[in-house]
């Protein structure tokens, strides 16, 4: 079985279906880069690698291990049958709610949210919470808006979460050795990410793309199985995207495995060893870069292709 | 009364403000966070409840609350409270208690979505995420807010004089009556203009000692 494997993902908002039944494979090492139009479902999928969205449905296995699996599509639907008349479609907390409904007036939309509170948030159950915790650390995850914390140094950004780790699970007579490992490791990887000068800068002094290579930093520190990235580079105008790019690139040859939501489409054909194309909730294509660039199968990504690359022409 | 006897009375009476005015802080700064804590609860009737409460003192004047204080329990329950200090302080602990929850409430409000998950994607619970995120950025958002608050405040004990007590409003005013001078009243202005410019100074300070970073 491959290194990393997420079969049968579905998620819904509210009546919204979301993800309609995902599955993908990836091995070790290996970086697959998540391309499709805005509301496809890219983001979704990787925050439900994450469990910083929980799926309705979902088999994951992580080196053959079965590290979260969960089906609760069918409350979900029933949920729904009980209350019609909510309609509305994005999760409570997502961003992009606000756009979807900001034209109702205030009392309706929070009377809407509690409802969808109701039907998206199918209890779970400690057990399921616990499992939830110790899995996430496998993962890491880089935000499009880097979500630095402001009011530490870059240091302190990266050491935190390994420190708090290790309160948990380190003896405490072996706790200063410990710390004294984190502090080097620290440095070590903000030098690999081309910041070994900035330890002691707070996230405001530093460019957007030196933000978001610290985040990358602060992500590796826990040495997860999987980094994931979204939309690294939105944010970023094209120089610093180059820089946080190489980055990713220079993770590859590391030998770390990562999945990268982005809309780089030179960046997918040039450093992915898989591309997966996804539209409305389901994957529509993947395979090797060649393939799915080279030579697509479906024509809604032919579509895609042609729509992004007009896009620079027009330009 | 020349004026050295005058501004000896006004020192003296300081200390009723100022005794308040610390008392208070010290009571409404950590009371204001249970309440804010209650009023964003997740369980539905303490929010409500809470939520009713906060209305309640928003709703009605400092001035009436010190006077329910002092004579309700008198009338109510024919146990009056005999220190007309303690009822000050309570009434007004309570009143500036709700004024920063919701001052609180609305730095919590405002801190981004992407804090919290950063915090969880790093394996952070909501408590450690509260503790080490969102509280110490909340404190710098709050600080203007905040002092703007704790200014009233200083001003707000003058309303104190309601049921008696010998702050420096009080103190003027019965110098202005037994002494038959009406200048004390004015140069009270003084003593809060004096109290406010430290005040003033000391949070200047402290919003500067916070802007090493920004959100």
């Amino acid at each position: 079985m491959a290194f990393y494997s997420v079969k049968n993902v579905y998620k819904n908002f509210g009546s919204n279906r979301v993800l309609k039944g995902i599955d993908f494979e990836l091995e070790e090492g290996q970086v697959l880069a998540i391309i499709g139009s805005s509301g496809s479902g890219k983001t979704t999928l990787l925050r439900c690698i994450n469990f910083l969205e929980i799926p309705d449905k979902a088999e994951i296995y992580l080196n053959d291990e079965n590290i979260f699996s969960i089906d609760n599509i069918e409350s979900v639907a029933e949920r729904k049958v009980e209350s019609e008349d909510t309609t509305s479609d994005i999760a409570p907390l997502s961003n992009s709610e606000e756009n979807s409904i900001g034209m109702v007036d205030v009392k309706s939309k929070k009377k809407k949210r509690e409802k969808k509170e109701k039907i998206n948030t199918v209890k779970l159950s400690k057990e399921k919470q616990k499992q939830i915790a110790e899995q996430r650390l496998k993962f890491g995850m880089v935000f499009q808006s880097f979500n630095l914390f402001p009011h530490f140094n870059v240091f302190k950004n990266v050491t935190l979460a390994a420190y708090l780790k290790c309160q948990k699970t380190v003896a405490k007579d072996l706790m200063k050795k410990t710390y004294e490992d984190i502090e080097k490791r620290a440095k070590e990887i903000l030098k690999r990410v081309g910041l070994g000068d900035k330890l002691r800068a707070y996230p405001c002094e530093l460019s957007g793309g030196q933000q978001q290579r610290v985040a990358i930093a602060r992500a590796l520190i826990l040495q997860p199985e999987i980094l994931c990235f979204d939309e690294p580079t939105s944010a970023l105008d094209p120089e610093l995207t180059r820089e946080v790019l190489k980055v990713i690139k220079d993770l590859k040859k590391d030998g770390h495995t990562m999945i990268v939501v982005t809309h780089e489409m030179e960046f997918a054909r040039k450093v992915a060893d898989k591309v997966i194309f996804m539209a409305n909730g389901i994957i529509e294509e993947q395979g090797s870069p060649e393939e799915v660039f080279g030579n697509p199968k479906s024509e809604k990504t032919k579509a895609f292709l042609q729509e992004s690359e007009k896009v620079i022409d027009e330009v | 009364m020349n004026f050295g006897e005058v501004t000896v009375e006004l020192l003296n009476a300081s200390k009723y403000t100022l005794g308040l005015f610390f008392l208070t802080l010290l009571i409404a700064i950590p009371f204001g966070m249970v309440i804010c804590a209650c009023s964003m609860s997740k369980f539905k009737p303490l929010k409500y409840v809470t939520g009713v409460f906060v209305w309640i003192i928003r709703g009605t004047p400092l001035m009436l609350q010190i006077i329910v204080v002092f004579y309700g329990p008198g009338l109510l329950f024919g146990t009056p409270i005999k220190q007309r200090f303690l009822a000050a302080l309570i009434a007004f602990a309570i009143n500036y208690a709700v004024y920063f929850s919701e001052i609180y409430r609305g730095g919590i409000l405002s801190m981004p979505l992407g804090q919290y998950e950063a915090g969880k994607v790093l394996g952070m619970n909501r408590a450690q995420v509260n503790r080490l995120v969102i509280f110490p950025q909340v404190t710098k958002k709050v600080m203007p807010a905040m002092s703007n608050e704790i200014i009233t405040l200083v001003k707000d004990t003058s309303l104190a004089n309601i049921i008696g007590i010998a702050e420096i409003i009080t103190t003027a005013k019965s110098i202005v009556s037994t002494k038959a001078i009406l200048w004390p009243l004015f140069y009270t202005g003084v003593f809060y203009l004096v109290m406010i410019g430290a005040l003033t100074v000391f949070f200047k300070w402290l919003e500067k000692s916070m802007n090493y970073y920004k959100a």
